[in-house]
Protein backbone atom coordinates (compact mmCIF):
# COMPACT_ATOMS: atom_id res chain seq x y z
CA UNK A 1 0.00 0.00 0.00
CA UNK A 2 2.71 2.46 0.89
CA UNK A 3 4.32 1.39 -2.47
CA UNK A 4 1.14 2.76 -4.34
CA UNK A 5 1.12 5.89 -3.03
CA UNK A 6 4.47 6.97 -3.54
CA UNK A 7 4.06 6.03 -7.73
CA UNK A 8 1.09 8.71 -7.55
CA UNK A 9 3.40 11.42 -6.82
CA UNK A 10 6.13 10.80 -9.57
CA UNK A 11 5.42 12.54 -12.93
CA UNK A 12 4.37 9.97 -15.61
CA UNK A 13 5.39 11.57 -18.95
CA UNK A 14 4.06 9.53 -21.74
CA UNK A 15 6.32 8.98 -24.13
CA UNK A 16 4.21 7.63 -26.86
CA UNK A 17 3.64 10.62 -28.86
CA UNK A 18 7.36 11.86 -28.74
CA UNK A 19 8.35 8.23 -29.91
CA UNK A 20 5.66 8.73 -33.08
CA UNK A 21 6.91 11.72 -33.85
CA UNK A 22 10.72 10.99 -33.55
CA UNK A 23 10.08 7.60 -35.94
CA UNK A 24 8.38 9.74 -38.72
CA UNK A 25 11.46 12.06 -38.52
CA UNK A 26 13.70 8.69 -38.72
CA UNK A 27 11.43 7.52 -41.94
CA UNK A 28 11.59 11.00 -43.27
CA UNK A 29 15.49 11.77 -43.19
CA UNK A 30 15.74 7.67 -44.47
CA UNK A 31 13.41 8.68 -47.38
CA UNK A 32 14.63 12.20 -48.31
CA UNK A 33 18.16 10.83 -47.90
CA UNK A 34 17.61 7.84 -50.74
CA UNK A 35 15.21 10.13 -52.83
CA UNK A 36 18.10 12.89 -53.56
CA UNK A 37 20.95 10.78 -54.38
CA UNK A 38 18.90 8.31 -56.53
CA UNK A 39 19.28 10.84 -59.48
CA UNK A 40 20.71 13.36 -58.87
CA UNK A 41 24.70 13.32 -58.09
CA UNK A 42 25.80 15.10 -55.39
CA UNK A 43 29.43 16.14 -57.09
CA UNK A 44 27.50 18.36 -60.04
CA UNK A 45 27.75 22.41 -59.03
CA UNK A 46 24.97 23.23 -61.76
CA UNK A 47 25.68 26.93 -63.16
CA UNK A 48 24.38 29.88 -62.43
CA UNK A 49 21.19 32.12 -64.48
CA UNK A 50 18.75 34.37 -64.32
CA UNK A 51 15.40 33.58 -66.42
CA UNK A 52 15.06 29.85 -64.84
CA UNK A 53 11.72 28.91 -63.32
CA UNK A 54 11.04 26.08 -61.27
CA UNK A 55 11.68 22.24 -62.22
CA UNK A 56 8.40 21.37 -63.34
CA UNK A 57 5.94 18.49 -62.92
CA UNK A 58 6.00 15.18 -64.87
CA UNK A 59 8.24 12.82 -65.94
CA UNK A 60 11.82 13.41 -66.04
CA UNK A 61 14.99 11.34 -66.99
CA UNK A 62 18.04 13.49 -65.40
CA UNK A 63 21.38 12.99 -67.46
CA UNK A 64 23.76 14.03 -64.86
CA UNK A 65 26.79 15.27 -66.95
CA UNK A 66 30.60 15.30 -64.81
CA UNK A 67 32.54 18.14 -65.31
CA UNK A 68 36.15 17.59 -66.57
CA UNK A 69 37.85 18.78 -63.78
CA UNK A 70 35.84 17.77 -60.34
CA UNK A 71 38.11 17.08 -57.96
CA UNK A 72 37.59 13.79 -56.41
CA UNK A 73 34.14 13.25 -58.12
CA UNK A 74 33.97 10.43 -61.47
CA UNK A 75 36.37 10.90 -64.40
CA UNK A 76 36.56 13.23 -67.32
CA UNK A 77 33.47 13.82 -69.32
CA UNK A 78 31.25 10.90 -67.60
CA UNK A 79 27.62 10.99 -67.88
CA UNK A 80 25.18 9.18 -65.39
CA UNK A 81 21.88 8.32 -65.41
CA UNK A 82 20.43 6.84 -62.38
CA UNK A 83 22.34 4.27 -61.40
CA UNK A 84 24.05 3.76 -64.44
CA UNK A 85 27.12 5.88 -65.70
CA UNK A 86 28.72 5.80 -68.80
CA UNK A 87 32.31 6.77 -69.42
CA UNK A 88 34.20 8.48 -72.10
CA UNK A 89 38.17 7.27 -71.94
CA UNK A 90 39.16 10.70 -72.74
CA UNK A 91 38.04 13.13 -75.07
CA UNK A 92 37.43 11.16 -78.45
CA UNK A 93 36.08 7.86 -76.90
CA UNK A 94 32.25 8.39 -78.49
CA UNK A 95 31.37 4.79 -76.73
CA UNK A 96 28.65 6.67 -74.34
CA UNK A 97 26.95 8.73 -76.07
CA UNK A 98 26.17 5.68 -78.05
CA UNK A 99 25.37 4.24 -74.71
CA UNK A 100 23.18 6.41 -73.59
CA UNK A 101 21.00 6.59 -77.36
CA UNK A 102 20.31 2.78 -76.00
CA UNK A 103 19.02 4.34 -73.18
CA UNK A 104 17.36 6.68 -74.53
CA UNK A 105 15.38 4.12 -76.80
CA UNK A 106 13.79 1.75 -74.33
CA UNK A 107 12.81 5.36 -72.34
CA UNK A 108 10.85 6.29 -75.98
CA UNK A 109 9.56 2.90 -76.25
CA UNK A 110 7.96 2.94 -73.13
CA UNK A 111 6.69 6.58 -72.83
CA UNK A 112 3.32 8.01 -74.16
CA UNK A 113 3.71 10.10 -77.34
CA UNK A 114 2.43 12.40 -79.54
CA UNK A 115 3.16 13.71 -82.97
CA UNK A 116 5.05 16.83 -83.46
CA UNK A 117 3.45 20.15 -83.82
CA UNK A 118 5.71 21.34 -86.77
CA UNK A 119 6.82 18.43 -88.08
CA UNK A 120 4.04 15.71 -87.87
CA UNK A 121 6.13 12.50 -89.18
CA UNK A 122 7.91 12.29 -85.82
CA UNK A 123 6.18 11.01 -82.79
CA UNK A 124 7.07 12.83 -79.69
CA UNK A 125 7.55 11.33 -76.10
CA UNK A 126 6.13 13.14 -73.64
CA UNK A 127 8.87 13.14 -71.04
CA UNK A 128 11.80 15.69 -70.67
CA UNK A 129 14.77 15.21 -70.85
CA UNK A 130 16.81 16.87 -68.03
CA UNK A 131 20.67 18.22 -68.42
CA UNK A 132 22.17 18.29 -65.49
CA UNK A 133 25.93 19.40 -66.22
CA UNK A 134 28.27 20.97 -64.12
CA UNK A 135 29.10 24.61 -64.68
CA UNK A 136 33.23 23.35 -65.84
CA UNK A 137 31.87 20.25 -67.82
CA UNK A 138 33.70 21.04 -71.45
CA UNK A 139 31.46 22.46 -73.27
CA UNK A 140 31.34 19.38 -76.28
CA UNK A 141 29.67 17.01 -73.78
CA UNK A 142 26.47 19.24 -73.96
CA UNK A 143 26.77 19.46 -77.71
CA UNK A 144 27.00 16.10 -78.17
CA UNK A 145 24.21 15.03 -76.29
CA UNK A 146 22.27 17.90 -77.96
CA UNK A 147 22.78 15.57 -81.05
CA UNK A 148 22.20 12.42 -79.41
CA UNK A 149 18.64 12.95 -78.00
CA UNK A 150 17.28 14.35 -81.20
CA UNK A 151 18.35 11.45 -82.53
CA UNK A 152 19.05 12.91 -85.99
CA UNK A 153 22.75 12.29 -86.01
CA UNK A 154 24.37 8.71 -85.65
CA UNK A 155 24.66 7.97 -82.42
CA UNK A 156 28.73 6.58 -83.34
CA UNK A 157 29.64 9.67 -85.25
CA UNK A 158 27.88 12.73 -84.26
CA UNK A 159 28.97 14.20 -87.84
CA UNK A 160 27.07 12.16 -89.80
CA UNK A 161 22.96 12.12 -90.19
CA UNK A 162 21.29 9.12 -88.90
CA UNK A 163 20.35 7.32 -92.00
CA UNK A 164 17.15 5.89 -89.97
CA UNK A 165 13.34 7.02 -92.06
CA UNK A 166 12.14 9.81 -90.36
CA UNK A 167 9.31 7.83 -88.83
CA UNK A 168 11.92 5.67 -87.03
CA UNK A 169 13.58 7.98 -85.36
CA UNK A 170 12.90 8.10 -81.46
CA UNK A 171 13.31 11.88 -81.05
CA UNK A 172 13.16 13.59 -77.43
CA UNK A 173 12.87 17.47 -77.93
CA UNK A 174 11.80 18.85 -74.36
CA UNK A 175 15.02 19.65 -73.09
CA UNK A 176 15.78 21.54 -69.21
CA UNK A 177 18.88 22.24 -68.60
CA UNK A 178 19.00 22.36 -64.85
CA UNK A 179 20.99 25.62 -62.98
CA UNK A 180 20.69 27.84 -60.15
CA UNK A 181 19.97 31.47 -59.49
CA UNK A 182 22.83 33.80 -59.13
CA UNK A 183 22.65 34.57 -55.50
CA UNK A 184 22.48 30.89 -54.07
CA UNK A 185 25.48 28.83 -53.67
CA UNK A 186 26.14 25.19 -53.61
CA UNK B 1 6.84 -9.02 -0.34
CA UNK B 2 7.86 -6.61 -3.04
CA UNK B 3 7.88 -9.05 -5.74
CA UNK B 4 4.47 -10.37 -4.81
CA UNK B 5 3.33 -6.58 -5.06
CA UNK B 6 4.83 -6.22 -8.28
CA UNK B 7 3.36 -9.15 -10.10
CA UNK B 8 -0.29 -7.92 -9.10
CA UNK B 9 0.96 -4.37 -10.64
CA UNK B 10 1.94 -6.78 -14.13
CA UNK B 11 -1.85 -8.17 -14.34
CA UNK B 12 -3.07 -4.52 -15.29
CA UNK B 13 -0.61 -3.01 -17.63
CA UNK B 14 3.09 -4.47 -18.83
CA UNK B 15 5.77 -1.92 -18.06
CA UNK B 16 8.22 -1.89 -21.04
CA UNK B 17 11.34 0.27 -20.67
CA UNK B 18 11.56 2.20 -23.75
CA UNK B 19 14.88 4.20 -22.51
CA UNK B 20 17.26 2.25 -24.53
CA UNK B 21 14.86 1.97 -27.80
CA UNK B 22 14.57 5.81 -27.63
CA UNK B 23 18.36 6.28 -26.74
CA UNK B 24 18.66 4.04 -30.51
CA UNK B 25 16.08 5.90 -32.13
CA UNK B 26 17.57 9.28 -31.40
CA UNK B 27 21.10 8.09 -32.21
CA UNK B 28 19.13 6.83 -35.90
CA UNK B 29 18.00 10.16 -36.19
CA UNK B 30 20.98 12.39 -35.37
CA UNK B 31 22.64 9.85 -37.87
CA UNK B 32 20.31 10.39 -40.57
CA UNK B 33 19.88 13.82 -40.05
CA UNK B 34 24.06 14.69 -40.16
CA UNK B 35 23.98 12.28 -43.69
CA UNK B 36 21.01 13.24 -45.42
CA UNK B 37 22.57 16.10 -47.66
CA UNK B 38 19.57 17.92 -49.68
CA UNK B 39 19.91 18.78 -53.14
CA UNK B 40 20.09 22.69 -53.66
CA UNK B 41 17.30 24.50 -54.86
CA UNK B 42 17.67 23.62 -58.37
CA UNK B 43 15.82 25.20 -61.25
CA UNK B 44 15.79 24.87 -64.83
CA UNK B 45 15.16 26.43 -68.39
CA UNK B 46 12.89 24.97 -70.45
CA UNK B 47 13.77 24.51 -73.93
CA UNK B 48 12.22 22.54 -77.52
CA UNK B 49 14.73 21.50 -79.98
CA UNK B 50 13.86 21.72 -83.50
CA UNK B 51 12.16 19.15 -85.72
CA UNK B 52 11.75 21.12 -88.28
CA UNK B 53 15.66 20.96 -89.62
CA UNK B 54 18.03 18.75 -90.90
CA UNK B 55 17.23 15.24 -91.98
CA UNK B 56 14.18 14.77 -90.50
CA UNK B 57 12.52 17.62 -92.37
CA UNK B 58 14.34 17.65 -95.62
CA UNK B 59 10.95 18.08 -97.45
CA UNK B 60 9.90 21.01 -95.67
CA UNK B 61 13.34 23.03 -95.42
CA UNK B 62 12.65 26.56 -96.71
CA UNK B 63 14.46 27.55 -99.71
CA UNK B 64 15.94 30.64 -97.97
CA UNK B 65 17.80 30.71 -94.43
CA UNK B 66 16.96 33.45 -92.26
CA UNK B 67 19.57 35.92 -91.52
CA UNK B 68 21.09 35.33 -87.36
CA UNK B 69 22.50 36.29 -84.48
CA UNK B 70 25.74 34.78 -83.77
CA UNK B 71 27.13 34.88 -80.64
CA UNK B 72 30.41 33.72 -79.73
CA UNK B 73 32.01 32.70 -77.14
CA UNK B 74 36.12 31.99 -77.10
CA UNK B 75 39.46 32.29 -74.92
CA UNK B 76 40.47 35.55 -74.25
CA UNK B 77 43.20 36.94 -76.60
CA UNK B 78 41.82 35.89 -80.09
CA UNK B 79 41.94 38.72 -82.22
CA UNK B 80 40.22 38.09 -86.02
CA UNK B 81 42.91 37.52 -88.96
CA UNK B 82 44.85 34.77 -88.45
CA UNK B 83 45.91 31.00 -90.00
CA UNK B 84 43.85 28.46 -87.89
CA UNK B 85 47.42 26.88 -86.80
CA UNK B 86 48.14 30.23 -85.08
CA UNK B 87 45.21 29.54 -82.43
CA UNK B 88 46.35 26.64 -82.44
CA UNK B 89 49.40 27.69 -80.87
CA UNK B 90 47.61 30.42 -78.92
CA UNK B 91 45.42 27.55 -77.02
CA UNK B 92 48.29 25.68 -76.02
CA UNK B 93 50.01 28.72 -75.04
CA UNK B 94 47.06 29.45 -72.82
CA UNK B 95 46.46 26.00 -71.13
CA UNK B 96 50.46 26.08 -70.48
CA UNK B 97 49.74 28.86 -68.36
CA UNK B 98 47.01 27.37 -66.26
CA UNK B 99 47.09 24.99 -63.64
CA UNK B 100 47.04 21.21 -65.08
CA UNK B 101 42.93 20.27 -65.32
CA UNK B 102 41.45 23.14 -64.81
CA UNK B 103 39.39 24.82 -67.24
CA UNK B 104 39.89 28.27 -69.21
CA UNK B 105 37.97 31.10 -67.44
CA UNK B 106 39.22 34.08 -69.28
CA UNK B 107 36.83 34.46 -72.32
CA UNK B 108 35.61 37.00 -75.13
CA UNK B 109 32.27 36.49 -75.64
CA UNK B 110 31.34 38.66 -79.19
CA UNK B 111 28.14 38.94 -81.07
CA UNK B 112 28.63 39.47 -84.46
CA UNK B 113 31.04 41.33 -85.59
CA UNK B 114 31.06 43.45 -82.54
CA UNK B 115 33.78 44.18 -79.50
CA UNK B 116 33.68 41.31 -77.67
CA UNK B 117 33.35 41.51 -73.86
CA UNK B 118 35.77 40.03 -71.31
CA UNK B 119 34.10 37.47 -69.27
CA UNK B 120 35.64 36.00 -66.14
CA UNK B 121 34.82 32.25 -65.37
CA UNK B 122 36.21 32.00 -62.19
CA UNK B 123 33.36 34.48 -60.57
CA UNK B 124 30.53 32.12 -61.27
CA UNK B 125 32.64 29.47 -58.25
CA UNK B 126 32.58 32.43 -55.81
CA UNK B 127 30.70 32.27 -52.58
CA UNK B 128 28.51 35.30 -51.78
CA UNK B 129 25.83 35.50 -54.69
CA UNK B 130 27.04 39.70 -54.85
CA UNK B 131 30.06 38.57 -57.50
CA UNK B 132 28.28 36.21 -59.45
CA UNK B 133 25.02 38.28 -59.85
CA UNK B 134 27.30 41.14 -61.08
CA UNK B 135 29.05 39.09 -63.76
CA UNK B 136 25.85 37.21 -64.90
CA UNK B 137 23.91 41.29 -65.43
CA UNK B 138 27.54 41.95 -67.25
CA UNK B 139 26.57 39.60 -69.74
CA UNK B 140 22.87 40.47 -70.22
CA UNK B 141 23.85 43.65 -70.69
CA UNK B 142 25.77 43.45 -73.12
CA UNK B 143 23.67 40.83 -75.27
CA UNK B 144 20.63 42.74 -74.64
CA UNK B 145 22.24 45.87 -76.18
CA UNK B 146 23.21 43.56 -79.02
CA UNK B 147 20.14 42.50 -79.73
CA UNK B 148 18.41 46.11 -79.84
CA UNK B 149 20.87 47.40 -82.20
CA UNK B 150 19.44 44.66 -84.50
CA UNK B 151 15.77 44.56 -83.85
CA UNK B 152 15.20 46.74 -86.74
CA UNK B 153 15.08 43.17 -88.88
CA UNK B 154 12.84 41.89 -86.36
CA UNK B 155 9.34 40.50 -87.63
CA UNK B 156 5.88 41.46 -85.96
CA UNK B 157 6.18 38.61 -83.80
CA UNK B 158 8.52 36.60 -81.64
CA UNK B 159 8.90 33.82 -83.67
CA UNK B 160 9.83 35.61 -86.50
CA UNK B 161 12.93 37.79 -85.14
CA UNK B 162 16.40 36.18 -86.30
CA UNK B 163 16.95 33.02 -84.84
CA UNK B 164 19.96 33.18 -82.21
CA UNK B 165 22.43 30.83 -82.76
CA UNK B 166 25.37 30.25 -79.51
CA UNK B 167 29.15 29.26 -80.83
CA UNK B 168 30.83 28.18 -78.24
CA UNK B 169 34.50 26.87 -78.36
CA UNK B 170 34.02 23.42 -77.69
CA UNK B 171 36.72 23.06 -75.19
CA UNK B 172 35.47 25.98 -72.61
CA UNK B 173 33.18 25.38 -69.89
CA UNK B 174 29.20 24.87 -70.52
CA UNK B 175 28.59 27.92 -68.36
CA UNK B 176 29.40 30.32 -70.71
CA UNK B 177 27.26 28.97 -73.39
CA UNK B 178 23.98 28.24 -70.87
CA UNK B 179 24.68 32.12 -69.75
CA UNK B 180 24.39 33.67 -73.60
CA UNK B 181 21.24 31.38 -73.83
CA UNK B 182 20.34 32.83 -70.54
CA UNK B 183 20.45 36.63 -71.66
CA UNK B 184 19.03 35.76 -74.75
CA UNK B 185 16.00 34.30 -73.06
CA UNK B 186 15.77 37.48 -70.57
CA UNK B 187 15.69 39.78 -73.36
CA UNK B 188 13.05 37.92 -75.10
CA UNK B 189 10.95 38.00 -71.71
CA UNK B 190 11.38 41.50 -71.44
CA UNK B 191 10.51 42.66 -75.53
CA UNK B 192 6.94 39.99 -75.18
CA UNK B 193 6.25 41.72 -72.20
CA UNK B 194 6.96 39.02 -69.33
CA UNK B 195 6.19 35.87 -70.83
CA UNK B 196 7.99 33.20 -69.76
CA UNK B 197 9.37 30.83 -72.11
CA UNK B 198 8.57 27.68 -70.20
CA UNK B 199 5.83 25.91 -71.17
CA UNK B 200 6.27 24.32 -74.71
CA UNK B 201 3.81 26.15 -76.35
CA UNK B 202 5.10 29.14 -75.12
CA UNK B 203 8.20 27.92 -76.74
CA UNK B 204 6.73 27.50 -80.03
CA UNK B 205 5.92 31.15 -79.72
CA UNK B 206 9.24 32.34 -78.68
CA UNK B 207 12.48 33.20 -80.99
CA UNK B 208 14.64 30.36 -82.03
CA UNK B 209 17.71 30.07 -79.63
CA UNK B 210 19.63 27.71 -80.65
CA UNK B 211 23.09 25.96 -80.00
CA UNK B 212 25.33 25.36 -83.03
CA UNK B 213 26.65 21.75 -83.57
CA UNK B 214 29.53 20.35 -83.55
CA UNK B 215 32.05 21.56 -85.97
CA UNK B 216 34.85 18.62 -85.82
CA UNK B 217 35.09 15.25 -85.07
CA UNK B 218 38.19 14.50 -84.24
CA UNK B 219 39.25 17.27 -80.77
CA UNK B 220 42.98 16.46 -82.14
CA UNK B 221 45.19 20.51 -81.47
CA UNK B 222 44.97 20.72 -85.45
CA UNK B 223 40.95 20.35 -85.93
CA UNK B 224 40.26 22.76 -82.58
CA UNK B 225 42.71 25.15 -84.64
CA UNK B 226 40.72 24.93 -87.47
CA UNK B 227 37.52 25.31 -85.30
CA UNK B 228 38.47 28.49 -83.33
CA UNK B 229 39.29 29.66 -86.41
CA UNK B 230 36.14 28.87 -87.85
CA UNK B 231 34.08 30.19 -84.25
CA UNK B 232 35.67 33.56 -84.02
CA UNK B 233 35.69 34.28 -88.27
CA UNK B 234 31.45 33.96 -88.18
CA UNK B 235 29.74 37.02 -88.35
Amino acid sequence: MAKLKLESTETEIDMTAMIDLVFLLIIFFILAGKISSEQRSQQITVPPTKTATKLPEGDRIIINVFGSTTIGGPPANSIRVGTQTFEAKGIEDFSAYAKLRQLLDRAYDRADKKPDVKNPTLQIPEVVLEIRADADTEYRVVQEILQIVTDSVDPNDAMKPNTVPAQEMKPFIAINYTTRRPGENK
Amino acid sequence: MARKFSRKAEDNAVPLDMTPMIDCIFLLLIFFILTSKFTPDEKAIASLMPTDKGQAAAASVSPIPKEQVNIKIFPAGMTKGHQPSAYRDKLTEIRAALQPGRPIQEVWLQVGGEDPLVIDGSKFAQAGGDAVKAEVNKIHQHIHAALDSRKGSDGASRKDAQPVVIHCFSALSWKFALLAYDAVREYERVTSGGKAMQKAAELLEAREVMFAPPRVRNYTPNEVGNELHEIIHFR
